[in-house]
């Protein structure tokens, strides 16, 4: 078989990239991605067997009861499996699901011993609210006896994970920093000077709102990013990033006290939305009960309350069903696409090795013994061409029918092979391209 | 940028490695079998060109759903239920000569290999002439399905109560591993599939003369089941002792679409291959095995030898002109690696590998980061 070496105009290598739109809905302590209702499943209370807003990773065990069976024994018949999930036996090469610890890894389990793991993998948006999002715990001093207050560790570990990142980003906006002054911004139309009032994020009540990547791929799409807030199912404020540069602008109600406000900020590669305004919203402000065990009036700092956080009615009452939320954006995916062409030049690429490209009872050897290992040199061609007329064979043409290419290595080892989804008929005098891509 | 770099040991530094990592994978029957699975067939797709059918794990028009396998039928030329007037005569022909071309290739002679119920494919027995192909997806199998952990269990009961308590015969693999019972060929290695000791073993025996009672071929790398007609055969001999009364017998009373009770020669000749398969689904309770994913990994040692790293190029590390970590100039200096960065003979940089938790490092410690990539 001979082969065709790709030249240098041949293969092509670039990025695709998509831009994913994502939209969640809360409502009543429940998240629906993408308006996809809650699936009940025939077999499974939810047909996916993850709640609703959640992704399912590889979407294995759809509608099955969730029974491993004995899982140290796959495959075992005598309480069999019922559902897919995944196991790895103990070797030198130290492999482990990531859920098995270092030390359990180490003190559980023996070479040779079966470590199981679980389907579905699942990923869904999740809500925090800190009231004082820098606090930290009292130090008990053993040496003088004495409590020193606010000196421990922090409460809040999640948000001082966030604190360098947060001020690495202030070069996009000061909103960002975690302290800022207040500064005089010029004077108002009655000649009094005007501040932008500073702030310490460490002693803010804070709303922390954590998006998974598998959601939005490599990055949030700068400028796509809109919270919507809704009482009564009727919208009550609006935030956009329309700066594309992190901050969260109230857009909604058009020409509010607080309209032009920034509400919080975005970070586009990490996943988190941080909200701090805490205005009071609504045409009059309602109390509801949307935080934990009291109520307030609708603030930009419970937008989101009911995800993953144990808001709901059951502990806030009925008035938190007044309250809706609505959050999209745009994710980013980058795809490196491998293009290769390849060429079927006339005159080439005339021949097949397919046993029936000969003619049917031609016998293959002309000679075989201990020592002789002969074809036969007089096979005919099969003549496929087509004729336009009954009970007429048509002139013998040399065709072939092209139904997949191959791609080799510089070894000459098989790496790929690209099927066409209808073979191509290749006459000599043909000259083909086919345009083969791989996302990588 | 690193002011300096660490050189690997090629010889010892730098380990190739390969990690099996296995899925257990049951297929159990209320999800594919006839008219009472869970989606009451919405999870089957038949095609116009009726050649084979396929089956998913939840309704096939609904993104959520996962292709499981494709099952077809088909016979050799040579089979006596190879004639003009069988329904999709052609049609189960090409798909036996194209499962057989695909899987075992051809004779010295020329001729389409056909399948065979042993390890040498040079046998005297008869070769497994009409056969059902359960083509199971990429997404079961993975890499593979492992050796020796094949089930297939099959209602032997009448048709309308196939499923009745203690009616169901368990076809494995047994003799396969990953050390031997398998053959290579042109589809991958082969295994046998075989039917429990007792009466279908000895049916299998007397009628077609394979001790062991081999009933199909499994394809491990092509993840594709062949099943030979005969298991669903009554012994037409009458020597074969309480045949009636034996709860293991397969019935002969496969059924077609409209439970019509077709024998398994009536399906093969006188019903669609998708009439058929609606009827062979109804057999089956359960398929299990597990499947194999090969993870080929790199390990390199990155060694951090006692005099070398215990400074860092980090902004935060200098205050004032003034090493931070250090009060008088004699004080050791101290530093706390993050993150582990890897070049190409040219100095560029190629991957990154971070730390969950910051090491310290000082002149008085060496360590070795071992950084793992998988491929």
């Amino acid at each position: 078989m001979s082969l065709k070496k790709f030249q240098d105009k041949d293969i092509i290598q670039n990025t695709m990239r998509a831009f994913p739109r994502v939209k969640f809905f809360i409502f009543d302590s429940v998240v629906y991605y993408n308006d996809e209702p809650a699936l009940s499943g025939a077999t499974a209370y939810y047909a996916k067997n993850v709640p609703p807003g959640h992704i399912s990773l590889y979407e294995y065990n759809i509608d099955r009861i969730l029974h491993h069976g004995i899982a140290a024994e796959p495959g075992n018949t005598s309480d069999p499996a019922k559902s897919i999930y995944p196991f790895i036996t103990k070797q030198s090469q130290g492999a482990k699901f990531s859920t098995v610890s270092a030390t359990s890894y180490s003190t559980d389990f023996v070479y040779g011993d079966v470590m199981t793991g679980s389907y579905p993998l699942s990923a869904s948006i999740s809500r925090i609210y800190w009231t004082e999002a820098g606090k930290r715990d009292n130090l008990y001093d053993e040496e003088k006896g004495t409590t020193l207050t606010n000196q421990g560790p922090p409460v809040n570990p999640k948000y001082y994970a966030l604190r360098n990142r947060l001020n690495f980003y202030g070069t996009l906006s000061e909103h960002y920093n975690i302290t800022a002054s207040t500064i005089p911004t010029g004077y108002d139309s009655s000649g009094n000077l005007t501040y932008r009032v500073g702030w310490n994020k460490d002693s803010q009540a804070i709303n922390l709102i954590s998006i998974p990547s598998i959601f939005y791929g490599t990055t949030i799409s700068p400028g796509s990013v809109s919270l919507k807030w809704f009482f009564t199912g009727s919208l009550i404020g609006e935030l956009q990033d329309v700066k594309q540069n992190g901050e969260l602008i109230q857009v909604y109600p058009v020409g509010s006290a607080n309209s032009g406000s920034v509400a919080g900020v975005v970070m586009y590669n990490e996943g988190f939305v941080l909200l701090t305004g805490s205005w009071e919203m609504g045409d009059p402000a309602q109390n509801i009960g949307i935080v934990a065990g009291t109520t307030d009036k609708p603030r930009w700092i419970y937008f989101g309350a009911g995800a993953q956080d144990g808001i709901g009615v059951s502990s806030e009452g009925a008035t938190y069903l007044s309250a809706s939320f609505d959050m999209s954006f745009r994710g980013r995916t980058d795809t490196q696409v491998i293009t290769m062409f390849t060429h079927a030049h006339k005159g080439k690429v005339n021949i097949s090795n397919n046993p029936t490209y000969v003619k049917h009872g031609q016998p293959i050897l002309r000679t075989t013994s201990s020592v002789v290992y002969e074809e036969n040199p007089n096979r005919l061609i099969a003549n496929v061409v087509s004729s336009s007329y009954h009970n007429h064979d048509a002139d013998f043409k040399r065709q072939v029918y092209i139904s997949r290419v191959a791609i080799y290595d510089k070894n000459k080892k098989l790496i790929g092979i690209a099927t066409l989804a209808n073979p191509i008929l290749k006459n000599e005098e043909d000259d083909y391209s086919f345009k083969l891509k791989l996302d990588i | 940028m690193p002011n300096q770099f660490q050189p690997f040991n090629l010889n010892q530094d730098i380990v190739t490695t390969k990690t099996l990592l296995h899925e257990a994978i049951p297929l159990t029957g209320t999800i594919y079998k006839f008219a009472t699975g869970s989606y009451i067939d919405e999870n089957i797709k038949n095609f116009s060109h009726g050649q084979f059918q396929a089956v998913y794990d939840y309704p096939y028009l609904s993104s959520s759903a996962n292709h499981i396998f494709d099952i077809t039928m088909g016979y050799d030329e040579s089979s006596p239920f190879s004639s003009s007037t069988s329904v999709q005569n052609a049609k189960k022909i090409n798909m036996y000569n194209m499962m057989a071309q695909t899987l075992l290739g051809y004779t010295s002679v020329g001729n389409i290999h056909q399948f065979e119920p042993d390890l040498s494919n040079k046998s005297n027995l008869r070769p497994m002439t009409e056969a059902i192909f359960i083509n199971l997806s990429r997404l079961m199998t993975k890499d593979q399905i492992k050796k020796g952990t094949f089930s297939l269990t099959v209602a032997t009961g009448s048709w309308l109560d196939a499923y009745t308590a203690g009616q169901t015969i368990t076809i494995t693999d047994a003799s396969a591993s990953d050390n031997g019972g398998t053959m290579s060929t042109l589809g991958g290695d082969m295994g046998l599939l075989y039917a429990p000791n007792g009466p279908l073993a000895s049916l299998i025996q007397e009628q077609d003369g394979i001790a062991g009672g081999v009933v199909g071929n499994i394809f491990y790398q092509a993840g594709v089941i062949v099943l030979s007609a005969s298991v669903f055969q009554y012994s037409p001999s009458s020597s074969y002792a309480n045949k009636a009364d034996s709860k293991e017998l397969f019935s002969d009373q496969v059924g077609d679409l409209g439970c019509n009770q077709k024998s398994i020669q009536g399906c093969f000749t006188g019903s669609a291959i998708s009439a058929s398969m609606n009827a062979f689904r109804h057999r089956v309770c359960n398929i299990a095995f597990n499947n194999t994913t090969e993870i080929n990994s790199n390990i390199y040692f990155c060694r951090v030898p006692w005099n070398r790293y215990n400074y860092s190029t980090n902004p935060t590390y200098v205050n004032n002109a003034k090493v931070r970590v250090k009060n008088i100039a004699s004080d050791p200096p101290i530093s706390y690696i993050t993150t582990v960065g890897m070049y190409n003979a040219s100095g560029e940089l190629l991957a990154t590998a971070k730390l969950s938790e910051p090491l310290r490092k000082d002149p008085t410690n060496e360590l070795t980061l071992r950084v793992r990539l998988d491929y």
